[in-house]
């Protein structure tokens, strides 16, 4: 490696909070040993604190600054940065508490961390025209069991154990609101035109979603409804999501196959 | 036009802001000649950011400034950036795209921060030939801009307005000068900033920035959250009376007031780099 490769690369290291050989820096001419490499070091967390801040600031209401910056602290160490833009960076954020001790006793943290990185996410996924209902009258009948879904590039589902969003809105009339309390469900995020929506979707909803957004045809989203309703009910709720995620701006393609 | 290399004086203008988009975009257009958007909150697969820019652009010159572009590392250039740049620029038509004379990480890490490289001959080499990639894939040339620094290389064997002089020549490249820059690292490494200024080659620098900093004693931090400081308006004047106009904006990056806050600092900025000595004056 050049000379110059080795001088970044402890400079770098040192920025992150990392020990070995000191680059050989000169500080400010009036200031403290150590002053100027100090400022970058503390700026590298303050920015990344920032930045878990800015994505998750229902998460800092509901563990207050002190932990916030404790849980970010943590974060922060365990994953450096990588990636060049900001916007990515707390991609991971969820996870981590999902699997950090003494977090993951805390199920809601991790589901308010997914929550508000799934909006974040379908904030600016790109961008794509949604078709209306009037799409599927062009769909032969004989294609109708292997037509696949192109979904909204914003669309993002997730599973939560508790009710976050229960506690986002008691939380904003009330800072005081009492945690999030047991709730399994599935939700999905969308983006339509700027607005970033969310919906709880139902147990039948939410594996036909899956199964969808996984690529897979008409026929086995049918077919698995079927086995979760019935297959009396199977055939109008299919056709009833199908208009629903429609309406709702879900849906950008019809492919047939 | 050869001066500024045949990029427009665009006037006075503002780094955008989210916190400012509807006072920008739905009222009577403030008092603004075009914005400044930071790439990489625009370098996002679409949605909001994206669409207020679009908006932004259809009214006013934009032009677009990174800091994530790493141009002194010596990793390599990285493609997944360059290409989300060249689709933003396809996007936006900028009238120009700017970064900084640093490196920001190593060894796969980065730490979103502008950090000063040893100005040394190898450097100078390096950084040299990165510009050109960098130019000839974009299709334009790169405006540099001095950065704020709060250490110094021992091993650096040019001043830095000596290097950036040297890197602007070789590489073709323009220079983004930030005047509040200057004056913070002139405090903290012992320079005088004026001979700073004058050491750099005047017509290519293309863009002017100012903004505010944090005087601790010992050190400035340039933190971008408060207004610009009467020395640094006397320092961005001389400059003005030294290179001639040159587009100019302030940077406000923390603690953002409204929008008619800085459209007023920015009449002031106005007023500092309109004006032009007269035949009379000059002669006197």
């Amino acid at each position: 490696m050049s000379a110059l490769g080795i001088a970044q690369e402890r400079f770098v290291r040192r920025v992150l909070g990392g020990s070995g050989e000191a680059p050989d820096l000169r500080d400010p001419v009036h200031a403290a040993p150590g002053t100027g490499l100090g400022i970058y070091v503390e700026a590298y967390a303050l920015r990344l604190l920032e930045a878990l801040r800015n994505d998750f600031p229902g998460l800092l209401r509901l563990v207050g600054a002190q932990d916030f910056e404790r849980l970010g602290r943590a974060y922060i160490a365990a994953h450096p940065s990588r990636h060049f833009n900001l916007r990515w960076y707390a991609k991971d954020f969820a996870e981590f508490l999902r699997r950090q001790e003494p977090w993951r006793a805390r199920a809601a943290l991790a589901d308010l961390a997914a929550f508000e990185w799934a909006e974040g996410e379908a904030f600016d996924a790109a961008d794509a025209a949604t078709l209306d209902a009037a799409a599927l009258a062009a769909v032969p009948a004989e294609a109708w069991s292997g037509l696949r879904l192109d979904f909204h590039p914003s669309l993002r589902r997730i599973d939560v154990a508790t009710d976050v969003a229960g506690w986002i809105a008691a939380s904003e009339a009330d800072p005081g609101a009492p945690p999030p309390a047991p709730d399994a469900a599935a939700w999905i995020f969308w983006r339509r035109d700027l607005a970033i929506l969310r919906r709880r979707v139902d147990e039948a909803e939410a594996a036909a979603l899956a199964l969808a957004m996984s690529g897979r045809g008409f026929g086995d989203i049918c077919e698995c409804l079927a086995r979760m309703l019935g297959e009396a009910e199977a055939p109008m709720r299919a056709a009833g999501l199908l208009r629903v995620w429609l309406d709702a701006g879900l849906i950008v393609g019809l492919r047939e196959t | 036009m050869s001066f500024r290399h045949g990029l427009p004086h665009l006037g006075f203008g503002l780094g955008l802001r989210p916190q400012h988009y509807a006072a920008v975009l739905d009222g009577a257009p403030p008092r603004v000649d075009w914005f400044e958007a930071i790439s990489e909150n625009y370098m996002v697969p679409g949605g909001r950011p994206l669409a207020m820019l679009a908006r932004v652009r259809e009214r006013w010159p934009v032009a677009l400034h990174g800091v994530g572009l790493s141009i002194g590392s010596t990793e390599p250039l990285n493609d997944e950036y360059l290409d989300a740049l060249e689709t933003l620029i396809r996007r936006i038509e900028p009238s120009w795209i700017s970064d900084h004379l640093c490196f920001t990480g190593a060894g796969g890490h980065n730490t979103h921060d502008l950090l000063p490289l040893p100005y040394t001959e190898e450097a100078l080499d390096h950084v040299v030939s990165r510009i050109v990639r960098v130019q000839e894939r974009l299709g334009r040339r790169l405006l540099i801009e001095n950065p704020s620094s709060y250490v110094s290389w021992p091993e650096s064997t040019l001043g830095e307005a000596a290097f950036l002089a040297a890197l602007a020549e070789r590489a073709d490249c323009l220079l983004l000068l930030d005047v509040n820059n200057v004056y913070v690292s002139a405090f903290n490494h012992g320079f005088d900033a004026d001979a700073y200024i004058a050491a750099l080659p005047a017509g290519r620098i293309a863009q002017i920035h100012l903004a505010g900093h944090r005087d601790l004693g010992t050190h400035i931090i340039d933190t971008h959250d408060r207004a610009v400081i009467d020395p640094v308006f006397a320092l961005y004047g001389r400059t003005v009376e030294r290179i001639g106009p040159v587009s100019t904006m302030i940077e406000r990056d923390d603690d953002i007031p409204p929008l008619g806050e800085l459209v007023a600092e920015l009449d002031r900025v106005r007023a500092v780099g309109g004006a032009v000595k007269t035949v009379k004056g000059r002669a006197a």
